[in-house]
């Protein structure tokens, strides 16, 4: 049996048997699950608040008259001073006490406010502005001698939608709110994923030397085949992890599926979201997500190979030179920044997925496996652009694995003093 | 000698500007317990580490059983280092299995052996156990089977007794001579030289990377012996004092250490003590320990 595919086999199966990965796989699929069904009941199940709202029948009649009521608020007019509505205002949990100042007749803005023993809620401010901006438009409308027909006449509703036109002519409906979502999501998924499998990688390294089996194993083994059966190990594990997230994903998608068409999307969407949100929102990100092109996701594991066996040979060549994961930082710190990097300049790539920017960001190795990733989920990429930074990737990795085994095969048989930097690339050189 | 099992010729070692290893050669025997002897620091460990292959000399060669050293050769040797290491939460069948399928042994075989030794050497309970829930002794005899289970050629063995109770040592200590006498090589490499004297069949003592005296044990012995001889007796211990043919070096109520004068041998000495009014009890040539034959050569150096 080859060796590096014994060495693969236990790596792997000690990852894959652990409690860690089994929870983190099902936990975290799931966990999103709950979050969109906590989300979804939270909006079917908030309760109806009503209030009843004073106005002085002295305080702009001329606006005042023309609230509406509706299930959320009531209006009543009334003589009573101000002082006893404050004071009545205060023992009562659903009665508001509203005044209007008189500019709001000429200026073109102007402030109302509201008393009572706590504040309203957001859904009851956002109705009540809507019912006191419809009642002063209405009275300027009657002052400026506009009719409703007239009015009729020139209202207008703009909205934009986005299409994808194909290369064959077929058109495909975007959404750039959805789209950018997912690209973060995916960005972010990958920047977890690099980062999580990098260090579990550096930490076998370190376990391994530290406990000092290493010396055993590389009297039998060559170092690079340990390095290399490690490394294929946790990519592996990691492309496992993806599967399975998929997988149940899929699984859970469908599972829900009977019961999202249940809930009415404007019940939904009324409670939770201001009313001057489409009430179809919700409608149209399952449209949305649904006709999202999910090829980019047959890129995912490729480009998280690429970045995994860049990132993570150098966390393994940095792990082999130390003997602890404390001392490891001083080397892991240089190699993670550029990880961390593509999350901060993500927004700038959403901006404009075909800038030179994104482009470049796209093609750099370091970055190219997040931000690729995210241009390919917003816009669609030349087939050359892929191609030349998955070749780019391809050609750092090897020599970065080429570096690594090379820091590794010294570093795992030096105990002691933590190396500098300068010894560490010494022993790039040093013969074996 | 016939022709060696490993032939160690001409090698050196040198990291960044410290040369560990300096143009040492070595001869060890098939068969035959080999002592690589020296001071922490004397460079045993580098010379280890290139004859099980983890490192690859600056220069010289090393030829095993006759042909160049190569990587094919890592299956047929079995190394056991200073510091043990083990999965510590590997289950100690498993990690035999897997650790012995690394030598190139089939999982089949490996799992074979592994019951094999377990049992052998009264660990077969243990099989299913983490590692980590084994005593130190226990460990130690884990260790001591991933490196012999799958029958290597050559054996080496850093520090074999560390960490070992008297018991434990005495068991891998039989285990040891029961390979030797398959036909084992074994080396054993050590800074306490006193522990390996008596099993040792040959010795090199290094310091400073360098070969200070490689050879048969007694022939080493022999080439230091002092003609200084022990005897113990009962009698007047003034009489010594008449000796013509050697001085008192040493003396108590009980025994005398007597230093041959030059141009004088054992039997002249044997001739005087036979003539002597003591009773002598004891005679006998005092041999060198191995540690100050160590102390000699340094000091001479």
């Amino acid at each position: 049996m080859n060796i590096t595919w014994i060495i693969l086999k236990r790596e792997y199966l000690n990852i894959v048997k652990n409690k860690t990965f089994l929870i983190s796989t099902f936990l975290v699929p799931l966990g999103f699950a709950a979050i969109f069904l906590i989300q979804i009941l939270s909006a079917a199940f908030v309760e109806k608040e009503s209030y009843k709202v004073f106005i002085r029948a002295s305080d702009v009649p001329q606006i005042a008259s023309r609230l509406k009521p509706g299930e959320m608020l009531t209006f009543e007019q009334t003589d009573l001073p101000e002082d006893s509505l404050r004071a009545r205002v205060a023992r009562s949990t659903n009665e508001l006490f509203l005044t209007i100042s008189e500019t709001i007749l000429d200026k073109k803005s102007g402030t109302a406010v509201v008393v009572g023993s706590k504040n309203p809620s957001q859904q009851a401010i956002s109705e009540l502005k809507k019912q006191l901006n419809q009642a002063v438009r209405e009275y300027k409308n009657e002052q400026a001698g506009i009719t409703d027909t007239q009015l009729a006449a020139v209202e207008f509703d703009l909205e934009i939608k986005t299409r994808k036109v194909k290369e064959d002519g077929a058109e495909v409906q975007t959404n750039v709110a959805i789209a950018t979502g997912i690209g973060y999501a995916v960005c972010f998924l990958m920047y977890m994923l690099m980062g999580i499998y990098g260090s579990v990688l550096m930490q076998g390294v370190i376990e391994e030397k530290s406990n000092r089996i290493v010396e055993v194993i590389v009297s039998s083994v060559k170092p690079f085949d340990l390095l290399l059966g490690k490394v294929l190990a946790i990519a592996s594990v990691g492309i496992t992890q993806f599967l399975l997230w998929m997988v149940l994903s899929l699984t859970v998608m469908t599972a829900m599926a009977p019961f999202m068409t249940s809930v009415d999307p404007q019940t939904m969407a009324q409670p939770g979201m201001a009313p001057e949100v489409d009430e179809n929102m919700v409608l149209t990100i399952m449209e949305e997500i649904q006709q999202f092109d999910w090829t980019v996701l047959w890129f995912f594991p490729i480009y998280f190979l690429g970045g995994f066996f860049l990132y993570g040979s150098l966390l393994a060549a940095a792990g082999s030179a130390v003997d602890n994961i404390q001392d490891a930082q001083q080397f892991t710190f240089p190699v993670t920044i550029p990880m961390i990097l593509p999350l901060l300049f993500v927004l700038n790539i959403i901006q404009n997925p075909n800038g030179v920017f994104a482009i470049t960001a796209s093609l750099i190795p370091f970055f190219s496996p997040m931000a690729m990733l995210v241009r390919m989920s917003l816009t669609d990429v030349p087939w050359y652009e892929i191609t030349l930074s998955i070749a780019i990737l391809v050609a750092s990795f090897l020599g970065c694995i080429w570096l690594a085994a090379r820091i590794y095969r010294t570093g795992i048989l030096m105990y002691g003093k933590k190396p500098s930097f300068k010894e560490v690339f010494r022993w790039v050189k040093y013969r074996q | 000698m016939s022709e060696p099992f490993l032939n160690i010729s001409e090698v050196s070692k040198t990291y960044d500007t410290y040369r560990a290893v300096d143009r040492v050669s070595l001869k060890i025997p098939k068969g035959k317990i080999y002592g690589l002897l020296g001071p922490n620091g004397a460079g045993k460990t580098s010379i280890i580490r290139m004859i099980t292959g983890i490192t690859a000399p600056d220069e010289g060669k090393i030829f095993f059983n006759g042909q160049l050293l190569d990587p094919s050769h890592a299956r047929f040797t079995g190394y056991m280092p200073e510091e043990r290491g083990l999965y510590k939460k590997m289950k100690v069948k498993e990690q035999l299995v897997y650790l012995l399928s690394l030598k190139g042994m089939h999982p089949k075989e490996a799992a074979s052996a592994a019951d094999t030794w377990l049992q052998r050497l009264g660990l077969a309970d243990w099989a299913n156990h983490k590692t980590t829930d084994l005593s130190k002794g226990m460990q130690q005899k884990v260790q001591f089977i991933v490196t012999v289970a799958h029958t290597p050629q050559l054996l080496i063995l850093d520090e074999p007794f560390s960490g070992l109770d008297p018991i434990n040592a005495r068991l891998i200590e039989q285990e040891i001579l029961l390979l030797k006498d398959q036909g084992t090589t074994i080396i054993f490499s050590t800074h306490r030289l006193e522990q390996v004297e008596e099993l040792c069949d040959y010795i090199a003592l290094i310091n400073k990377g360098k070969v200070l005296i490689e050879n048969d044990i007694r022939t080493v012995r022999k080439q230091f012996q002092k003609d200084l001889y022990k005897i113990v007796f009962t009698g007047d211990s003034a009489w010594w004092a008449t000796l013509d043919v050697g001085t008192v070096n040493e003396i108590t109520e009980k025994h005398v250490m007597i230093q041959l004068n030059p141009g004088f041998s054992g039997n002249d000495l044997m001739g005087r003590l036979a003539n002597s009014p003591l009773a002598i009890l004891s005679f006998e040539l005092h041999l060198p320990r191995l540690t100050d034959i160590f102390i000699e050569l340094v000091s001479n150096a």
